[in-house]
């Protein structure tokens, strides 16, 4: 596992704030449907001897179906208030087909009132409205045989809330059942520490099907504003895990722009009226907000071919599951129509067929390649320090009790000799397993290095080291292999002034080593590869066993610059 | 500066080594020499704690690589000892000036090399019982900017080998107020808090590897 892990409060907290909106979200979505109802946004009023519109929300069904105040009700549910003129038609007789049709008048000849007693009249004008026909004064005023009647407005709402309580089970399904099936590492390692964030922001758009369907223009806001908020704990948590600091930063403006595109976009869809296209896109503008962070974690932003070349395809597997979970809040926000399964069922079901025939066995095979690399450096490692152990406890310790026996018997000659075989079996012994990593750390095993590169550099080689703590012994070896690599690469293909930095503290270690050579091609690891140099790789490989991010780049005005970033966790 | 021991008891020693030809060779070594007598031996580091609880202890020569341990942790102590802790010379096979910083830095009184010719651990042994320091290597290779006179450079030099303001004087044909004078300038210029401190620099920087005529 190469990938930034932050802290795990944060991941705590996010979790905490997840988990809070979603139970926001389900509460109310659960008052809404026992104690609320359906409003189609409009009063009605007693007017003289029959009912007119008194007032409409703003924003509401009746609003956009163009009801307005002032309005006569000519139908209200199957009553009749107004009796409208009505003509039957006879078709011309057969002989004369050109002639116009006859109308008959049926009913007056003007709308006239239907006599309803006041008692009626107010308890239609509470009444639950599923039904309305109506027309404006002016149109009534100046009936003629071509009016239309009328205005009919056809309110179907009372059901639609009945049916959006459907969606609770589908979003308490994929919050509960996600939460333990990220948790539980189901899903991957990776999104274990995100569990909640992930299963929350692919419930939310679920959850709050029952608010929209109230059809207030109030609780259809605040929908949308859960919405886009249970994407931000997720994004922010995939954005955390992108691997260089630049890249973090940018898609951590990218969400912040989204997010109140999303706000503003969850306004405009009750607010105001547009084709359904731009109802999808607007909608799909909140799926965005985790989506780009989480691509942007799955697939580094910048594709240069050392990254190609040394990434590990253990990596592929937690790319997908990166992408993946920015991915399915899209797929939930489209799933907005009874019965609440498509097309999140079908994207739920499409992962599980691809990781389980492509995904998955694809990385146990990387993973197998990888352990079996590993093996073999580890067993290089070992082999090393075996020898060296056998080189200093036997040979060394002899040669030492031999110089000291010619010494003793007069012959400085040959204890010089002596001395001269126990140095060069030394530097042996170093150059297999440096003691001073065992024995002081790898900052003093650094200074050492440094020194010895320096002679071989033709110039300045400057170590900066800040270690109060020592990271546990398999990262400090690494540290000090790649340290070793690029020094030796430094001296081979770079110029001094070469700069050394290490910094250990509680929370990691970070080791740079920086040249002013002419810079390191871009397809380096590609070509070193191909020509059998493995010393790139191998710096990747070291750094990706102890779960460190090993960044190699040429500085736009030439070097290289070699960087380790450690993490404890 | 060989000085045979002004101490009117002998120097007890002990050896700390995993390998055990080489300790029994090296503590014969020195049994034989005037002044000295051997306090035991001891093949780890626990080995070494027991000895010198049960018996007195005046300098300990402290092998670094033992076996997969480090003795370095010897000079790191956990517990609380009743005894006093003798002085310690680091005596290893590396010449690695970084062992000697990271020895110096921990307390030790001296650094040998194994290979090293008898009579320069002989000499580090009688400095260390008399609580001077005795550095084989040079401890690390920080940059110096210390300027000293030829007189300080001699304050210094004892000072190292652990000899008191009296002695220092006397050595050196001037009064103990002067030498306290000269302390006092030197303490006071490279912000030093005691004599150690200035022995431990004075060895750190490499302040006294200038060139006599210099």
């Amino acid at each position: 596992m190469t990938e930034p892990s932050p802290p795990p409060t944060t991941d705590r907290t996010r979790a905490w704030i997840a988990a809070g909106l979603a139970a926001l979200a389900l509460t109310m979505s659960l008052l809404v449907l026992l104690f609320g109802r359906y409003e189609p946004g409009l009063r009605l009023a007693v007017s003289g001897d029959g009912l007119v519109v008194a007032e409409v929300l703003p924003f509401s069904p009746a609003d956009r179906d163009g009801v307005r105040a002032g309005m006569r009700v000519i139908n209200i549910n199957d009553r009749q208030l107004i009796r409208i003129p009505q003509y039957s038609y006879t078709d011309p007789p057969p002989d004369q087909p050109d002639a116009s049709p006859t109308a008959t008048l049926i009913g007056p000849s003007q709308p006239t009132a239907v006599p309803t007693s006041a008692e009626d009249l107010l308890q239609l004008a509470s009444a639950r409205i599923d039904r309305l026909d109506l027309a404006t004064p002016d149109e009534l005023a100046n009936w003629s045989q071509e009016s239309n009647c009328c205005w009919g407005v056809f309110y179907p709402g009372y059901s639609a809330l009945s049916q959006a309580s459907l969606a609770l089970l589908p979003g308490l399904a994929i919050l509960l059942l996600g939460i333990w099936f990220l948790d539980t590492g189901r899903g991957g390692e990776s999104l274990r520490p995100i569990a909640v964030p992930a299963a929350a922001a692919a419930a939310m758009p679920l959850l709050v099907q029952p608010l929209r369907a109230t059809a207030m223009p109030d609780l259809a806001i605040l929908a949308g504003l859960l919405t886009v908020a249970a994407m931000i704990p997720l994004a922010h948590a995939l954005a955390e895990r992108i691997e260089t600091a630049r890249d973090r930063q940018l898609a951590t403006i990218a969400i912040a722009l989204l997010s109140v595109i999303g706000a503003i976009s969850a306004i405009l869809l009750v607010t105001s009226y547009g084709e359904s296209g731009d109802m999808a896109l607007r909608w799909a503008s909140i799926g965005a907000i985790p989506l780009v962070p989480g691509i942007a974690a799955a697939l580094p932003l910048n594709l240069g071919g050392l990254r190609a070349a040394g990434r590990s395809s253990r990596n592929l597997l937690r790319s997908t599951e990166l992408a993946l979970a920015g991915a399915t809040p899209l797929f939930a926000i489209l799933t907005n129509d009874t019965p609440y399964l498509w097309p999140i069922a079908g994207w739920f079901a499409a992962i599980a067929i691809a990781g389980r025939y492509t995904v998955r066995p694809l990385a146990r095979l990387a993973t197998r390649a990888q352990l079996q690399r590993d093996l073999v450096v580890a067993a290089t490692e070992a082999e090393r320090a075996r020898v060296a152990a056998d080189i200093h406890d036997d040979a060394l310790q002899e040669l030492t009790l031999l110089v000291r026996r010619l010494e003793t018997a007069g012959d400085a000659e040959g204890a010089e000799m002596g001395r001269t075989i126990a140095d060069r079996l030394r530097a042996i012994c170093g150059d297999l397993r440096l003691p001073i990593l065992d024995d002081l750390g790898v900052g003093p095993a650094l200074d050492w290095l440094v020194l010895r590169i320096e002679r071989l550099a033709g110039g300045e080689v400057r170590l900066e080291r800040v270690d109060g703590t020592r990271p546990p012994a398999d990262v400090e070896l690494a540290i000090f292999r790649v340290a070793q690599e690029a020094l030796a690469n430094a001296v081979k293909h770079g110029r001094p002034p070469i700069v050394v930095r290490y910094r250990a503290t509680d929370s990691g270690a970070s080791l740079s080593i920086d040249d002013a050579g002419p810079g390191i091609a871009a397809d380096a690891g590609a070509t070193a590869e191909k020509g059998g140099h493995f010393g790139l790789l191998n710096m990747q490989q070291r750094a990706e066993q102890i779960g460190a991010i090993l960044d190699i780049r040429r500085w736009p005005a030439g070097g290289t610059h070699v960087a380790l970033e450690w993490r404890r966790r | 500066m060989t000085e045979p021991s002004e101490a009117a008891h002998p120097i007890r020693v002990a050896i700390v080594d995993d390998h055990p030809v080489l300790r029994e060779g090296t503590a014969a070594l020195l049994a034989a020499q005037p002044g000295l007598e051997m306090a035991g031996v001891a093949g780890t580091i626990e080995e070494a704690t027991a000895l010198v609880e049960s018996t007195e202890v005046d300098v300990l020569l402290l092998d670094i690589r033992l076996g997969t341990d480090s003795g370095l942790r010897w000079l790191t102590p956990a517990g609380e000892s009743t005894r006093p802790r003798p002085a310690v010379i680091v005596l290893t096979s590396y010449d690695y000036p970084q062992y000697a910083e990271a020895a110096l830095r921990l307390g030790a009184s001296g650094f040998v090399l194994k290979t090293a010719p008898i009579a320069e651990l002989l000499d580090a042994i009688r400095r260390a019982a008399a609580g001077g320091l005795a550095f084989a290597v040079r401890p690390s290779a920080a940059a110096s900017h210390v300027r000293l006179s030829e007189r300080e450079l001699d304050v210094v030099r004892l000072v190292v080998d652990g000899r008191s303001n009296d002695e220092i004087a006397a050595r050196l044909g001037i009064g103990a107020k002067t030498v306290e004078s000269h302390l006092r300038r030197l303490f006071e210029r490279l912000d030093i808090a005691s004599r150690t401190e200035l022995a431990t620099r004075a060895l750190r920087e490499g302040w006294l590897e200038v060139p006599p005529s210099s």
